[in-house]
């Protein structure tokens, strides 16, 4: 590959940096449209060094956290009991997967209504939707695990508890663990979606406050924020345990 | 078999609500709090009778296949012009991988800024949240096109865009489905978000409004009334249309390649 | 081309249509009842709903005319175009349209 073609995606970026450095020599607009490059990093400096972009941050993560583990603690049981109970999984299928279509923001309102503007409401469209993401993918992963295992378990003398904790979890591993990296992603948006409408802190709540007071460069810096700090999570956490536990035991090929 | 599991479910819904209306009494909160089934059915027919409910489907639905239409048309052209062209994808992958990481909810309120409330602002978001399931699947549709296919059909004359029009498309219009499926549903999500910043009308604004003027069992209409919309959406349009392409070029690709 | 969602489009167009069909019937006997059939130009109007109104439906009649004033079930409007008037009359929450006579 020549240099040229190695480094050409560098092009977007510069030109673009290079079009908003210009623009208000070359064009005459309000500043709350686009905040010039220097009004950016000032406030990007503002906002670390006056600590609120910690705090902010900190209230949004502490909230994931706690969405993140009530929905997968809740889902994951109830994920393995419908795949495994056919009479479960008849019955309550279709209620789950209509209630799964509206996940997530839609439940705002109610929730407003029973927890008040503030955490409590946001911690539970939280929990809602990575509640339904990973019922999902439990279920799913639990339904490929190929009939035949089950007798073959059963024919060595395995007990039910067997069967859970040696062929039925070890088999939906994989899909239970990729569902967690989606239902983090979804968690995620539903994070600064809900912080957004009900809000009182965290980073949603700060960019879209930003607005009313056309503080253009606290919306910018919020966006990017939630842009990287989505990208620190997967990475960071999804990808180390993808590799030790998927990649290792050869499971999937990417 | 099947029939049996359809008619469980069908009672599993129904012990379902009858469970809900007589927790009502039972919970004793007022309607605010927990409105019981029967509020809400009653709600459902006062919207309807008020002649509301019709035009807020009508107006979600007009935005909703608006903004998807437009995502879809942008991705697939990009994505045409990505999977095709090296060059191309070198020079705009990273940064279309860059603004794809900036979630589409956190773009919303720039958006308000630079067009303020209303269709304009929400057309913009929903076609941002499908364009780029489409761009990467149509991408990944592009690239596995069999090049034998690309080469015979150029061999025997034909020009850029025909090639295009008559093996590329076709054989990567499974995996384009599958994009505008996964977007569809993304858009779907997005549409209450985005109404309820941005409009006054439609199924997301009606679940918020009647939160707002205490009337719950509005909001619950809409929220089944959304549930609904989606399922029907999902039956009668996506999941055809995608068992379709899927099976059907699955098998034409293969014959072609026999011969 | 699969088929469900053809018959189902079909289906839904089908209904549609007979809808309009049957409010563009309706709208113009609400005209002719009250008494504004081939009427042109601005017109007074006391509009007459089911129920009492909401702020949806007050928006809806303001964007048709001027509104001069609401008593229980019943909106007066001014200024209202001819093609404005027939508007409102094919809505199926509105019950009748008349002509104000202030």
């Amino acid at each position: 590959m020549t240099r040229w073609q190695r480094y050409s995606g560098i092009l977007p970026f510069a030109l673009i940096l290079l079009a908003w450095g210009l623009a208000p020599l070359l064009a005459d607009y309000p500043p709350y449209i686009l905040p010039s490059l220097p009004d950016l990093a000032q406030r990007a400096v503002e906002m670390v060094s006056d600590g609120s972009l910690l705090d902010q941050t900190l209230a949004s993560l502490q909230r994931l956290a706690l969405g993140f583990a009530i929905g997968n603690l809740l889902a994951i049981p109830l994920g393995l009991a419908i795949a495994l109970n056919r009479t479960a999984s008849d019955l309550l299928r279709p209620a789950l997967t209509f209630l799964q279509s509206i996940a997530g923001i839609a439940w705002v309102p109610l929730a407003i209504i029973w927890f008040g503007i503030g955490s409590g409401t946001v911690i539970f469209v939280i929990a809602n939707t990575i509640f339904f993401a990973t019922l999902y993918s439990t279920i799913t992963g639990v339904e490929r695990i190929p009939n035949i295992l089950y007798r073959a378990v059963r024919c060595h003398g395995g007990s039910g508890l067997q069967i859970l904790t040696q062929l039925v979890l070890p088999g939906a591993f994989v899909q239970i663990i990729l569902g967690l990296r989606n239902a983090m992603a979804y968690g995620w948006r539903a994070l600064v979606a809900a912080e957004m409408i009900a809000g009182t802190s965290g980073l949603g709540y700060m960019t879209i406050e930003a607005v009313q007071w056309y503080q253009t460069a606290t919306v910018m810096l919020g966006m990017i924020l939630i842009g990287v700090l989505w990208l620190v999570l997967d990475r960071a956490i999804f990808v180390p345990i993808e590799r030790a536990t998927i990649r290792r035991w050869g499971m999937i090929e990417r | 078999m099947r029939r049996r599991a359809a008619l469980t479910g069908v009672l599993g819904l129904i012990a379902l609500l009858a469970a809900w209306q007589i927790s009502v009494p039972l919970v004793g909160l007022e309607p605010y709090y927990y409105p019981s089934p029967h509020d809400v059915a009653l709600a459902f027919w006062d919207l309807l009778r008020k002649g509301i409910l019709p035009v807020d489907i009508a107006d979600s639905l007009g935005r909703y296949g608006l903004g998807v239409a437009t995502g879809t048309v942008l991705g697939v052209a990009m994505g045409l012009l990505i999977g095709l062209n090296r060059a191309v994808d070198r020079m705009l992958g990273p940064l279309i991988n860059f603004l794809f990481a900036i979630v589409e909810v956190a773009w919303i309120p720039i958006f308000v800024i630079w067009w303020g409330y209303g269709l304009k602002t929400i057309l913009v978001a929903l076609s941002y949240v499908v364009f780029f399931p489409v761009l990467y699947n149509t991408i990944l549709g592009v690239r596995m096109v069999p090049q034998v296919l690309v080469h015979a059909v150029r061999s025997l004359g034909a020009g850029p865009r025909q090639v295009i029009t008559e093996v590329v498309l076709p054989a990567a219009l499974p995996n384009i489905i599958t994009g505008f499926r996964v977007g569809a549903g993304f858009a779907f999500r997005g549409l209450v978000f985005a109404e309820v910043i941005a409009a006054k009308t439609g199924v997301g604004y009606l679940i918020f409004a009647g939160a707002s003027d205490h009337q719950t069992d509005r909001t619950i209409v809409g929220m089944v009334v959304m549930g609904a919309m989606w399922l029907l959406i999902d039956t009668m349009y996506l999941k055809p249309f995608e068992r379709a392409t899927v099976e059907r070029w699955g098998q034409v690709t293969a014959a072609e390649m026999r011969e | 081309m699969p088929r469900r969602p053809l018959v189902f489009t079909a289906l839904g167009l089908a209904l549609w249509g007979a809808f309009v069909a049957w409010s563009d019937w309706s709208g113009a006997e609400k005209l002719k009842q009250g008494g504004l059939e081939g009427r042109n130009g601005p017109l007074a109007l006391v509009v007459t709903l089911n129920f009492a109104p909401e702020a949806f439906h007050l928006t809806r009649l303001q964007q048709a005319g001027r509104m001069l004033g609401v008593q229980g079930r019943t909106v007066r409007l001014a200024d209202v175009s001819a093609a404005d008037a027939r508007a409102l009359a094919r809505e199926y929450w509105i019950g009748s349209v008349r002509r104000d006579v202030p």
